[in-house]
């Protein structure tokens, strides 16, 4: 019966009427008479049969036509609106007959001039496609507005850390890092697992059980972890940046925090962005970690490659610089998840589906723009011979 | 038979107890309105009256017919009868003024889209606004506006009972004085039974049949405001014996 009630319990009822029910709304058009008798409850819920017959009926001579209301039982605003309308197009010198004062009220009181039907705004597609050019463009221009706003204010900063607000960073430190270790550390140890498993059934064939550590040792540290972390956190954190900030843009928490003379940037962006900077080195080193565990359970359990073998061989498989080259790549990834998450979240202007949309763009944009990056990374790692 | 009768209600936040043993009446044709210090459980009581919060014990009566354990059925078919205006409006962002109204409309009537935009219409000027506001969003509207296309869309499907909350808040004076008169000239030209939960003295003393002063989790007094301020309960007389009362009460019997 209600929807939010909790759990409380229950005993109290609510005790409500039926509907008056009485005669069903009817009309019946006297072509002879030129007469339209109205009969029944002429009230909204009723009125779909009538409404349909009322507007397909057009006069079917000229005269004067008369619309009898003596049998209306119920009338309210949706009535008389129709009532109106048929009026109008019985004629302008249609008249009503037997209208008691209240209906002759409610027909003065739908007297209203009829509201322009707005068409929805199409356009041909050339039009289209430069609107919507435009609309990207000035996108890209806010984002660089943002960047260098974002700049402005974090430079000077960053040459004063003291007064930077730590507590904030811890905070989101713990949403953001700590709190994703579970989820990001089953699914590295999953990944090391799948990984093992279909490269060392390949292995096999050639004798080459021990290569399983290079593979999963290489895979994981170099690419596999660092991905997997930034795209979890683009999932987890990225999108609850954007809408927390997109609702306190909605409900002016944003201007309150102007007013009382913080930027939200200090406040919000830059806590935001440095504890993932901080958090995705770690949560990658984490990652690697059990990533490589979960290889070396599937080497030791279907391939006879044991735990001693296995991390005797790591050291010389993966050379430290396949771990630094995926270390290096964490905090990039991780201003590129929290400078979208925070964008997105400063766009979002007036409604609630507004939030909506900016969370679910800064997770896309920013697991877009964390894979070109990762790319990018590649390009050069091997121009450089890491 | 009266529009709403409460009995003996009890309603719980929580572990708090917002209200025990609460009697209401309200007549049909009544414009009733709820007042009482902050936290004495006006908005949940309105709340209860729209079948939003559930009561923990008592009796709630709609249109005096008793039907105990409502179906859905029944349910929608009660809300049908009533119209609800929420203190912030709470219009749909994602629709345009006009849809909002047109809303509840197209949920319960399958009539002509034509007719439904031009009802729509209807409600929007009668509750005071211009049609060149009806293709706005929301977001772009000034809280007046937003207070009356709210009542508007509570209007929608032409409710016996109209509940509004603080519907005055938040607007200027001017703005103020001309929704109570809207409200009243509504009543009266609609034949509603209106229950307004409000903190603006200036309405309680000019639109108000009676005002129900709610205390202590109960209805402490329920009567015209003018007797209201010599009633025998300190906490009622200190409500409407207070200055604002009584400049607002002044300006009732003196007007400009």
């Amino acid at each position: 019966m209600s929807r939010d009630t909790g759990n409380r319990s229950a005993t109290g009822d609510i005790v409500i009427a039926g509907d008056t029910a009485d005669n069903g709304a009817d009309i019946r058009f006297e072509d002879a008479e030129r007469r339209i008798v109205c009969l029944g409850d002429w009230r909204v819920t009723g009125l779909d049969a009538v409404a349909r017959r009322a507007e397909r009926w057009r006069p079917s001579s000229a005269h004067t036509w008369v619309i009898d209301l003596g049998g209306v039982e119920a009338l309210d605003t949706a009535g008389a609106l129709l009532l109106r309308r048929l009026c109008h197009r019985a004629g302008e010198d249609a008249r009503l007959a037997n209208a008691s004062e209240h209906h002759e009220a409610l027909m003065r009181l739908v007297e209203v001039e009829p509201l322009q039907r707005v068409r929805p705004m199409t356009g041909n597609p050339l039009e289209r496609l430069g609107r919507l050019t435009v609309a990207h463009l000035s996108a890209g221009l806010d984002a660089l507005g943002f960047i260098g706003e974002l700049m402005a204010d974090l430079v000077p900063r960053l040459a004063a850390p003291h007064g930077l607000r730590w507590r904030q960073v811890a905070a989101e430190a713990q949403r953001a890092g700590v709190n994703a270790l579970p989820i990001t550390g089953l699914l590295a140890f999953l990944m090391g697992v799948v990984m093992a498993y279909q490269g060392g059934s390949v292995l096999r064939t050639y004798g080459a059980n021990i290569f399983i550590v290079d593979l999963t040792g290489i895979t994981m540290l170099r690419e596999m972890a660092p991905l997997l972390v930034a795209i979890i956190v683009a999932g987890r954190s990225g999108s609850a940046n954007a809408a927390q900030i997109g609702t306190m843009r909605i409900t002016e928490e944003m201007d309150a925090l102007r007013t009382i003379g913080i930027t939200p940037f200090e406040m919000l962006v830059i806590p935001k962005l440095l504890a993932l900077v901080i958090c995705l080195p770690l949560l990658t080193v984490w990652a690697d970690g059990l990533g490589v565990f979960g290889g070396m359970t599937v080497a030791a359990g279907g391939y006879g490659v044991s735990f001693s073998a296995f991390l005797d061989r790591l050291p010389a498989a993966v050379p430290a610089g396949m771990f630094w080259a995926g270390i290096v790549k964490a905090p990039v990834f991780a201003l590129l998840v929290g400078v979208v998450g925070c964008f997105q979240g400063f766009r979002v202007g007036g409604s609630a589906e507004a939030v909506g949309r900016a969370a679910t763009v800064s997770v896309v944009q920013a697991i877009f723009l964390v894979i070109v990056a990762d790319a990018l990374f590649s390009l050069a790692f091997q121009q450089l011979g890491i | 038979m009266p529009a709403i009768e409460i009995r003996n209600l009890e309603t719980r936040l929580g572990d708090r107890t917002v209200h025990r043993g609460l009697d209401l009446t309200v007549d049909r044709g009544q414009l009733l309105a709820i007042a009482g210090s902050s936290g004495a459980g006006k908005t949940v009581l309105l709340r209860v009256m729209t079948l939003l919060e559930r009561p923990a014990d008592g009796t709630v009566t709609l249109f005096g017919r008793s039907a105990v354990g409502l179906s859905r059925r029944d349910e929608r078919r009660l809300r049908r009868r009533m119209g609800v205006m929420f203190q912030r409006g709470a219009l749909f962002t994602g629709l345009s003024v006009v849809e909002n109204v047109m809303f509840p409309l197209r949920e319960y009537t399958r009539l002509p889209e034509d007719v439904i935009r031009e009802l729509a219409a209807v409600k929007l000027h009668l509750a005071g606004l211009e049609t060149d506001a009806a293709t706005r969003m929301p977001a772009e509207l000034s809280g007046g506006m937003t207070k009356r296309v709210a009542l508007a869309r509570a209007l929608a499907l032409d409710p016996e009972l109209l509940f509004l909350d603080e519907p005055t808040a938040g607007l200027d004076p001017v703005s103020a004085s001309d929704f109570d008169h809207l409200i009243v000239q509504l009543r009266d030209l609609l034949g509603l039974t209106v229950v307004v939960v409000t903190h603006d003295v200036d309405s309680l003393w000019q639109i108000a049949d009676s005002v129900a002063f709610l205390g202590d989790g109960v209805v402490l007094a329920n009567d015209r405001p003018d007797v209201l301020a010599r009633s025998p309960v300190p906490a009622v007389s200190a409500y409407f014996g207070g200055a604002r009362m009584q400049r607002a009460a002044e300006r009732t019997w003196n007007p400009e």
